[in-house]
């Protein structure tokens, strides 16, 4: 497991390999704080799960390349490939497992 | 205001329906502080043939059936997560690398061989590992733990007033009378004209008018004109009602004198004076309510 905090210029190499989620957010965003309690349970459970932590204040760059439009929102990738994208915090833990099973299994 | 209360209710009685379970304990602070920090430092080892496979342990199995799903020369799986098969796992659970055997699952028998194996350490925290999470006057394990409490309880609060707030929505049983809700849709009305006078430069039009077509920045509330973008605000004026007179109750006010259903204040329910005083006494108890459980 890892968890890096991303720029931009980085993030096609760090996710390039394993099963990363992208967590776009702000230092200052309350359902941020919220679903990353949510992620925290679910690398608890998932060792070989990995975290790019994407701060989109820090790094304008990310906003737009991604065409982030609210946070939080997360990038599912497998070996590099999006495999899904959720936009939203609150009691998601269910959804968020079920997309991050869908990038590793592929169903 | 003319709608009223008409039947009487106890704060303290609807207070005790509340169920603060969501509050996070100072034991799960700690842990969740202890996780948050340590969570990028992770390592995981490689697991002998001698030793027994967990649950949490991350593991390559061959798997072979009928299934495509189970059908892999390789697949990672973290033994008890029920990402990928929860039956599976738990038959994983106990073996070690280098065995194989078989479960039945989904309708299939599915057979397993453990290639290799890898168990997690979860390093101590350290203040080292706090600073390195960059949160402004945070350099050691105990300010951030203190932080992160802080954080979290704030938000569970949050969530718990909101659903009180629901609660009261439900619950309080009035009269309305309909020259509030015209008045309540009037100041809508207003509210979206400055609006529109603001971002679209009309002036002299009447918002409610489906005429209008919906500007871009307006298509993430899910209408299609801009009167459907009123009658969707009004939608909860009743409600809104019933939270301002059950707020006026519980705090013992005058809805006369706390409440015009025909002004700014009364759009948005949070910046409501009475709701805003219920939620911050409301606030209070539960602070001391945890106070009391921890």
């Amino acid at each position: 497991m890892a968890v890096k905090f991303v720029t931009e210029a980085e993030f096609d190499e760090v996710i390039k390999e394993g099963i990363w989620i992208a967590d776009f957010y702000t230092e200052h965003c309350p359902p941020c704080k919220i679903l990353e309690v949510e992620l925290d349970a679910i690398l608890a459970d998932n060792p070989s799960v990995n975290l790019a932590k994407c701060d989109i204040e820090k790094d304008p760059a990310l906003q737009m390349r991604f065409e982030i439009f609210g946070t939080p929102t997360l990038h599912f990738y497998n070996d590099g490939v999006l495999t899904g994208k959720h936009v939203g915090g609150g009691n998601v833990r269910a959804k968020v497992e079920e997309m991050l099973a869908q990038c590793m299994y592929g169903e | 205001m003319r709608s009223y209360l008409t039947k009487p209710f106890s704060l303290e009685e609807e207070f005790k329906k509340l169920d603060l379970s969501s509050i996070p304990s100072g034991q799960e602070i700690r842990e969740a502080a202890r996780w948050r920090l340590a969570k990028g430092y992770i390592t995981l080892a490689d697991l002998s043939e001698d030793e027994a496979l967990q649950k949490g342990d991350s593991v390559q199995l061959r798997v072979e059936s009928s299934m495509p799903r189970f059908n892999k020369e390789r697949v990672t799986v973290d033994l008890g997560s029920g990402l990928y098969d929860k039956a599976l796992e738990a038959g994983v659970v106990g073996r070690h690398v280098g065995d194989s055997g078989s479960v039945a699952t989904r309708g299939a028998e599915v057979k397993y061989t453990v290639l290799s194996a890898r168990r997690k350490s979860v390093p101590e925290p350290t203040d080292e590992m706090a600073e390195a999470q960059g949160w402004e006057g945070v350099h050691t394990v105990a300010e951030f733990t203190k932080r992160l409490g802080d954080d979290l309880q704030s938000m569970a609060i949050t969530g718990l007033l909101d659903r009180f707030q629901e609660h009261l929505a439900d619950m309080a049983e009035i009269h309305v009378a309909p020259e509030d809700l015209t008045a309540m849709e009037g100041a809508y009305r207003n509210f979206w004209h400055r609006q529109l006078r603001s971002f679209l430069g009309l002036k002299d039009t009447d918002p409610l008018e489906d005429s209008h077509g919906l500007p871009e920045w307006l298509k993430n509330h899910d209408v299609e004109s801009l009167g459907d973008l009123i009658r969707n605000s009004c939608a909860d004026n009743e409600r809104k009602l019933r939270v301002v007179l059950a707020a006026c109750h519980a705090l013992g006010r005058d809805p006369e004198a706390e409440y015009d259903p025909g002004t700014d204040a009364a759009i948005f329910i949070n910046k409501i004076q009475v709701v805003c005083d219920l939620r911050t006494k409301l606030e209070k108890t539960i602070q001391e309510t945890i106070t009391r459980r921890n």
